[in-house]
């Protein structure tokens, strides 16, 4: 409640006087509302109705785009919606961004949608090749993306409708079997927002010898450059079908495999703190045995969550391996050609359904768990995209 | 005067006075929820008739309500959609007002969405109005605004 925001006594003495011999007693004019309680009301209003009031006047355009008032909105911020990219290479080189309200996993409704089109600058004649674009993740009202092929990561707030580019960085000279995994993530202590890439690749040391390489680069979203930082100690390479490095509490978290190629079975967790920018390796253990068998990595209700086999595990406090809790199992899915069905979670609802991503053969079918009666139905929902792996955002007005 | 034990009864009720000299009685219990009213009570003792210059006899019988619901927990999403469902969007803000000078937390954030709700397909001319606020910008300087912003102005409301 905002201290200080009782009315001047006086004043109201004065107009009480004034109304005092008229029989019909009505409220005296209401005085102007104080600042705080005007933000008050601001704060829980929809992202597109605060950038129309930016003209309601000078006073109100200042508030409305300050620093202080942008976080209280994205405390207040409930509003989620479920997005999705795609790239469509040659001739028309644009990613394609669509949304949709998370509730369409219930409705099936796929009509509801916002489409966008986005062509970064960076580009330059020089574009992607794949057209298996994914989010890295979002972070605050902020989505990430990047062409793995030229290293270009883009930000976007699709609430505010701001894209951002960021700077490119260089790549080793003379290598083979180049990778980059990136992280998007917010650092607290120092209200900055970092992207974080690991390189991995070989380079010769004769003419028969290849050795195993990696960096790690950081990129401060402000700033122009990517500053290199020495990387992991524990050895290995992120494992590509677990994508990007994952967001939470204040950590760029990534699956790591001991192979070389980044074929084999990912075996650790790898930890960066953003704020001290140092690691840890985390292990999933359950009965003080290691999980071997690990498939993807997620944050569900800001909780780092992987899958192992068809167990969902999450982390119920960060870095406490005593805390492993496993969430559920998914039942048993028959697929047409018995390959792996490759699990990712999601979202997980305020009710505990949970929005399941499961890939195999190139089909993408979103699923909802619901753990209170232990049933799995694959959702009707199917927008044009739903190949991609979608990501759920929060609204915010948070310029990237 | 000194003031009562803090187990004092919940039968035990305050006297207040509006701004245009009306009295109502309101339980101690439910007192303790408008801050701004038990600071009163603890100056002024909660024998006297307390008075309430800036809250009016149209919004107190309301804001009672309120809170005897709230002291026996019944609040619900029903009953809150019930008690705004009959106000126009000023009876609603001479309400949250009310609410901000007793410092009455619950009522005021409950308010707060309330109002912000009804606001969400408004235009910027009815928002204006609505907080009493006067365009400073030119002509100009609002018609260059708006045109950066031009696809966050499709769909609106007619204003009522």
């Amino acid at each position: 409640m905002a201290p200080g925001s009782k009315i001047d006594d006086s004043e109201i003495t004065a107009t009480n006087n004034l109304f005092s011999d008229v029989v019909t007693l009505t409220s005296p004019p209401l005085p102007t509302l104080p600042v705080d309680v005007i933000l008050e009301i601001l704060c829980r209003l929809p992202a597109k109705l605060l950038l129309q009031l930016r003209s309601v006047c000078k006073w109100w355009n200042f508030l409305i785009s300050d620093s202080k008032f942008i976080k209280k909105h994205l405390r207040m911020s409930t509003t989620r919606r479920l997005h999705f990219l795609r790239y469509l290479s040659r001739p028309q080189n644009k990613y394609i961004l669509t949304s949709y309200p998370l509730d369409s996993v219930f409705t099936n409704l796929n009509t509801d949608l916002t489409e966008f089109e986005y062509s970064p600058n960076n580009f330059k004649g020089d574009y992607p090749r794949t057209t298996f674009e994914h989010f890295i993740g979002s972070c605050n009202g902020i989505l990430c993306f990047a062409d793995h092929y030229k290293g270009l990561v883009i930000l976007w707030n699709p609430s505010i409708r701001k894209f951002k580019d960021l700077p490119l960085f260089t790549k080793p000279d003379v290598c083979i079997d180049f990778h980059m995994t990136f992280g998007f993530g917010y650092d607290s202590s120092t209200d900055q927002y970092k992207v974080v890439v690991v390189l991995d690749y070989l380079v010769p040391v004769s003419t028969t010898i290849w050795v195993l390489e990696t960096e790690v680069k950081v990129h401060i979203l402000g700033t122009n450059i990517w500053r290199s930082i020495p990387t992991y100690p524990f050895g290995g390479v992120p494992v590509p079908s677990a994508l990007s490095g994952k967001y939470v509490s204040g950590t760029m978290n990534w699956l790591v495999s001991k192979d070389p190629l980044g074929w084999g079975k990912p075996c650790y967790i790898l930890s960066f703190d953003l704020v001290n920018e140092s690691y840890q390796m985390i292990l999933p253990h359950i009965d003080g045995e290691d999980m071997c068998d690990l498939w993807s990595i997620g944050v569900l209700r800001d909780c780092l969550c992987v899958t192992s086999g068809n167990d969902v595990w999450i982390m119920e406090e960060y870095g406490n391996k005593e805390s492993w809790t496993k969430l559920f199992t998914v039942p048993y899915m028959r697929v047409r050609d018995n390959s792996h069905v490759l699990i990712t979670p999601i979202y997980m609802f305020d009710d505990d359904q949970v929005i399941l991503k499961f890939n195999s053969d190139n089909d993408l079918d979103l699923a909802l768990y619901d753990s209170k009666s232990d049933t799995l139905k694959l959702t009707d929902f199917h927008p044009i995209d739903y190949q991609t792996i979608p990501e759920v955002c929060i609204e915010s007005l948070i310029s990237p | 005067m000194a003031q009562e034990a803090s187990s004092s009864t919940s039968s035990k009720t305050i006297s207040l006075k509006t701004g245009d000299g009306e009295i109502f009685e309101i339980e101690a219990s439910a007192a303790k929820q408008m801050k701004t009213v038990q600071r009163l009570i603890d100056d002024l003792g909660d024998d006297i008739t307390i008075p309430l210059h800036n809250v009016f006899s149209k919004e107190l019988p309301k804001i009672i309500e309120y809170y005897k619901k709230d002291i026996t927990g019944e609040i619900t999403k029903d009953f809150e959609a019930e008690f705004v469902k009959d106000l126009n969007d000023d009876e609603v803000k001479v309400l949250f007002l009310a609410a901000n000078y007793l410092d009455a937390n619950k009522l005021f954030e409950f308010l707060s969405q309330n109002i912000a709700d009804r606001l969400e397909s408004k235009s910027v001319e009815y928002v204006r109005k609505y907080f009493g606020v006067e365009n400073d910008f030119t002509p100009e300087e609002e018609s260059k605004l708006r045109e950066e912003r031009a696809w966050s102005f499709r769909g609106i409301k007619e204003d009522e």
